[in-house]
């Protein structure tokens, strides 16, 4: 086959691929949410439940509107988003060092895997009364539910991270002389660092839902407290507004942030064969 | 057998339940300290006398009932039609590429965000728990079996159909055992999802169960019962994975040698 003839024809056939990828992208990525706000219009106009039931497409977007240009969308979204740091900030060292015990002290694991898995079982919004009268009624409470949450997943995945590093490579530190603290630093952590990834992102999962609803109980401020005041007032379409954000917001966190990072953790330290 | 044999079986039970005992050896201590106010920290014997008397009078027994059926009913048909929904979407490769990111967007906000609209439209009650735990169970499932069953090689299907199977066929030996691990996964993390956003409804909008126990507990200054109610939901979740999760595991996933430890 002739080498020229080939690049020739290549080069429209490549334009055409990454054209067609590009339209792809538009019509996987857009696409589908265009459809449903396409369906949900169609259905609130035929249906005609009224908004206090069904608000249209354009009820919400106006009620977006407001509450952004009013500012209690972006001071709720902010709040939540303050909340949600300082919940991670709370849970994942705790999770990640109860895993590095457990993991490596088989007495630790031992006496606390029980209570750990029996903990782990007992919703976290089952805690927050307890919490409101321990800690009383305010942030601390409210962080500390979203936190129980997000703790452990962290916790158990690191733990699985842990458990599945060689030994030999534990033991090959410590021949060659290595303390204690060295097998942590340059083997466990590095080596556990996907696993620890996943559950960051599996604990967000669960955080991000105990945050919202300890906020409908018990904050002052953020999404989920919006969404119960607008409950408690009936202003539906403000209630939309306040789910898509829910939704909008973990998805860009996760999106942006924890997908990234597990990818990241995945191919630099290599579970990924080939 | 010696003492010896009677021994070694002693000592793991033992050790498995020392923190525990020793738990509540520690919670009997925090309460007879005072440390914390008397009718938030009953003791242990405390407790169990609130137990006694709520199961006396047939009141636990009624919640425990009434979450324990609701959560089997809602889970149950929450994840049948996510797997329904997540093979059905996943047979036909460019409609299951479409609807992904939906689904992926219905289950960020699955559960517990969907309360205040719940109560709206249904009022507080049974269905406000239905709707509320229904699609805090079926999205997950949904997104993880569409996921599964979008990552099974196309090249195992092609191979099947080059040998003359039948459509079924392929879906019976290939996309469905191939899928299963996914599958597994979501209904594993629905039970947790579906678990929680049942205990947060019940706390918000309904009349009886656990989660309705603790809200009404904390709230009457009936701290034994709530502190039963957590220690209870605690433990029915636990039996709900050993009993349920763990020996489908064992049975499926394990047997058929899709996990690589």
């Amino acid at each position: 086959m002739d080498v020229q003839t080939g690049r020739i024809a290549a080069e429209p056939a490549k334009a055409a691929a990454s054209w067609r990828r590009a339209a792809g992208a538009v019509w996987y990525g857009v696409g589908p949410f265009v459809a449903l706000v396409a369906a949900w219009w169609v259905a609130a106009w035929v249906w005609r439940p009224g908004p206090a039931v069904l608000p249209s497409p354009a009820d919400v977007a106006a009620e977006a509107l407001r509450a952004v240009q009013g500012g209690v969308l972006v001071d709720a979204a902010l709040r939540s988003m303050a909340r949600l740091l300082l919940t991670a900030a709370a849970a994942v060292p705790a999770g990640v060092a109860i895993a590095l015990a457990v993991g490596t002290v088989p007495a630790a694991s031992e006496l606390l895997m029980p209570v750990l898995r029996y903990l782990t079982a007992i919703p976290a919004i089952a805690w927050l009364p307890v919490f409101l009268v321990a800690l009383g009624f305010n942030e601390t409470s409210v962080v500390a539910t979203a936190a129980y949450s997000f703790f452990f997943p962290v916790l158990f995945n690191t733990l699985v991270g842990v458990q599945t590093v060689p030994l030999v490579l534990r033991h090959a530190v410590r021949t060659l002389g290595g303390s204690g603290i060295r097998v942590v630093r340059d083997v466990l952590l590095p080596g556990s660092l996907p696993s620890i990834a996943a559950g960051v992102r599996l604990g967000f999962g669960y955080g991000w839902r105990a945050l919202v609803g300890a906020e409908m109980l018990a904050a002052q401020g953020g999404i989920g407290h919006l969404l119960f005041k607008a409950q408690s007032v009936g202003l539906v379409p403000r209630m939309v507004v306040g789910m898509v954000t829910i939704g909008v917001l973990a998805a860009l966190v996760d999106a942006l942030l924890l997908e990234p990072l597990e990818e990241a953790t995945v191919r630099r330290w290599g579970t990924v064969r080939g | 057998m010696g003492d010896g044999a009677r021994v070694s079986w002693l000592w793991p039970v033992l050790r498995r339940w020392l923190l525990a005992v020793l738990a509540v050896a520690a919670w009997a201590w925090v309460a007879e300290t005072r440390l914390l106010p008397r009718a938030f920290v009953p003791s242990p014997l405390e407790v169990v006398r609130g137990f006694r008397e709520v199961l006396g009078n047939g009141l636990l027994l009624r919640h425990v009932q009434d979450s324990v059926l609701r959560f089997a009913t809602y889970y149950t048909a929450g994840s049948a039609a996510g797997v329904l929904a997540g093979v059905l979407m996943g047979l036909v490769a460019p409609v299951g590429r479409f609807l992904r990111p939906l689904v992926g967007f219905f289950n960020a906000i699955a559960g517990i965000a969907w309360l205040p609209l719940a109560m709206m439209w249904f009022g507080a009650g049974e269905p406000t728990v239905a709707f509320v735990t229904l699609n805090g169970v079926f999205f997950v499932v949904a997104v993880n079996t569409l996921a599964g069953v979008q990552a099974v090689p196309r090249i195992y299907e092609h191979g099947l159909v080059v040998l003359g199977a039948r459509k079924s066929t392929v879906l019976r030996q290939v996309t469905l055992p191939g899928a299963f691990p996914a599958v597994l996964t979501g209904l594993r993390l629905a039970m947790g999802f579906g678990w929680r956003a049942l205990v947060a409804s019940e706390m918000l909008a309904a009349a009886s169960g656990l989660g309705y126990l603790v809200y009404r507990g904390s709230y009457d200054f009936r701290y034994d019962v709530m502190w039963a109610s957590i220690l209870l939901l605690g433990a029915i979740s636990v039996l709900l994975d050993r009993l349920v999760l763990a020996p489908v595991q064992r049975r499926t996933v394990e047997r058929w040698g899709l996990v690589q430890e």
